[in-house]
């Protein structure tokens, strides 16, 4: 049976992962390829790899570097930010990403996204759509980060990139991002049951509980999250378990022992502190964690 | 560990550089080439793929692979391992975007899978396996293990080719093999662990 599956949404400015509060502040995190390399074996299901370089301040896109933070990934990676033609797609492909995210450009040219499908398959397209609730209850979608009004209705749109060849749409709120106040369900189950591929949804996770909801009252097929997953060890294993527990299909690999440990609020893991460490069994590994 | 050379087939469609490093965590340095000369002197080849089938087939063609694919694996008895569209090209035809014909390595076809079904396509996401016959490639890893998968087409074949099945609505064909030639519909380079060790287990097959 097909899981639900949990993404980890990764913020990329100036080849550093950074974190985004309400779209005009970044707080540096760190080397990308470290955060992917953890994160990936934290048994995330995907990586969203967003290069948010604005367009005026971006020289030309370096693939060298997207190669390396992308070296010790195993998991399915989704590259997106500022592609234009057809030839951005093909160097991110042969730099090693498996997908690309398209949002604002698909707007301006939606004939770019029939020409990947028709190259690339519909499969390696996921069209991301920022959408905001007007004072009137219209949901709108906007573009260049959120700054632009286009004027298009958020369903109209979601139906017309599902036949332009999309294969999947990462719905964000752009009213939610970066609050925590929990996904924005009601427009998750409007849109996923508008289109018949996968929606993703993204903007306004909390705490880990957050997650299920997106799922299970909205009809998502992924939930991704930014922000949480950041400064914490074992974030995105520690969500995940947190999934299954609340009923979502998911897949976790990690054994991990958290009987033992603390948590914050909102349901972090409080990391141990030395004299712990300095205690801690390390014989106790899981011999099918470590295959190879 | 047998040390053998593997050569990555580039027909400039692939995602050959997640391939090329998933070997490479295994200490296999492996061969990406779509040189005759090459091919020629790799033990095993990966024919890995992201893209649309006819553009695939097309560029196939135009670097004069087909027929030296076809004779290295026919011919000369070596492995081959094709991933996701990789897998597909084995097929006698495909209907994605217009008729076009395969490599003919396993009698077969490819189908749109909205056709089919009414679940959301493409079947995106991480599935278990239904293992259907034993095989070396399952080596070592446990039933039910998921790997992911990301594709809109899939292989429809006899089920004596089939080593597994994947539950979506419908059996979807997920690991075919025939003689020397092996495929795979997920994406092994972009399973974690247990995908590795697929990977791995590939590497590590006699040739018959």
């Amino acid at each position: 049976m097909l899981k639900k599956r949990l993404i980890a949404c990764l913020l990329i400015k100036d080849n550093l992962i950074v974190q985004s509060v309400g779209f005009n502040n970044y707080y540096p995190i760190g080397n990308p390829s470290f955060s992917i390399e953890f994160i990936s074996r934290w048994d995330v299901d995907e990586i969203i790899l967003l290069d948010i370089t604005p367009k005026s301040e971006r020289v030309k896109r370096d693939y060298t570097q997207l190669k390396l933070f992308i070296k010790k990934c195993f998991i399915p990676i989704t590259f997106g930010g500022g592609i234009s033609c057809i030839e951005d797609v093909n160097e991110i492909i042969k730099s090693g990403a498996d997908r690309i995210s398209i949002n604002s450009n698909a707007i301006n040219s939606p004939v770019l996204v029939e020409q990947i499908a028709r190259i690339y398959g519909e499969q390696c397209i996921v069209t991301s759509i920022d959408y905001k609730i007007e004072k009137n209850g219209d949901k709108t979608v906007y573009s260049n980060s959120g700054t632009k009004n286009t004027g298009l209705s958020l369903l109209d749109w979601a139906k017309k990139c599902e036949s332009l060849g999309s294969g999947e749409i990462l719905l964000n709120s752009i009213d939610r991002d970066g609050k925590g106040q929990g996904y924005d369900i009601d427009t998750i189950k409007e849109v996923s049951s508008s289109v018949n591929i996968p929606v993703i949804a993204c903007g306004g996770v909390g705490k880990f509980s957050d997650f299920s909801e997106a799922i299970l009252k909205g009809g998502a097929s992924a939930a991704a999250a930014a922000n949480i997953f950041h400064y914490v060890e074992h974030s995105t294993i520690i969500a995940k378990a947190n999934m299954l527990k609340s009923g979502v299909n998911i897949r976790l690999n990690k054994i991990a022992q958290y009987s033992d440990r603390k948590f914050d609020k909102n349901g972090r893991l409080i990391m141990l502190d030395n004299d712990q460490l300095e205690k801690a069994d390390w014989a106790i590994r899981d011999k099918n964690a470590i295959l190879y | 560990m047998i040390k053998k050379r593997i050569g990555i087939i580039n027909y400039g469609m692939g995602n050959i550089h997640s391939v090329y490093n998933a070997l490479l965590s295994l200490g296999i340095e492996s061969i990406v080439t779509n040189n005759k000369k090459e091919l020629h002197s790799c033990d095993a080849f990966i024919l890995p793929g992201v893209g649309a089938f006819p553009n695939a087939i097309k560029n196939l063609l135009k670097l004069d692979l087909v027929d030296e694919i076809k004779n290295q694996v026919l011919n000369k008895n070596k492995n081959i391992l094709g991933i996701c569209l990789g897998m597909q090209l084995f097929a006698d035809y495909s209907e994605e975007g217009e008729f076009n014909e395969g490599l003919s390595l396993i009698p077969g076809k490819v189908i749109d899978l909205s056709r089919k079904i009414t679940y959301r396509v493409p079947h995106i996401g991480w599935n278990s396996l239904l293992i259907n016959a034993n095989s070396p490639l399952f080596e070592g890893i446990p039933e039910k293990q998921d790997f992911y998968f990301v594709h809109r087409y899939y292989f429809d074949c006899h089920k004596k080719y089939i080593l597994a099945n994947t539950s979506y609505e419908m059996m979807v064909t997920s690991v075919i093999n025939h003689n020397n030639i092996y495929g795979v519909q997920f994406h092994p380079e972009r399973s974690h662990n247990t995908g590795i060790k697929l990977l791995y287990n590939f590497t590590q097959l006699e040739n018959k």
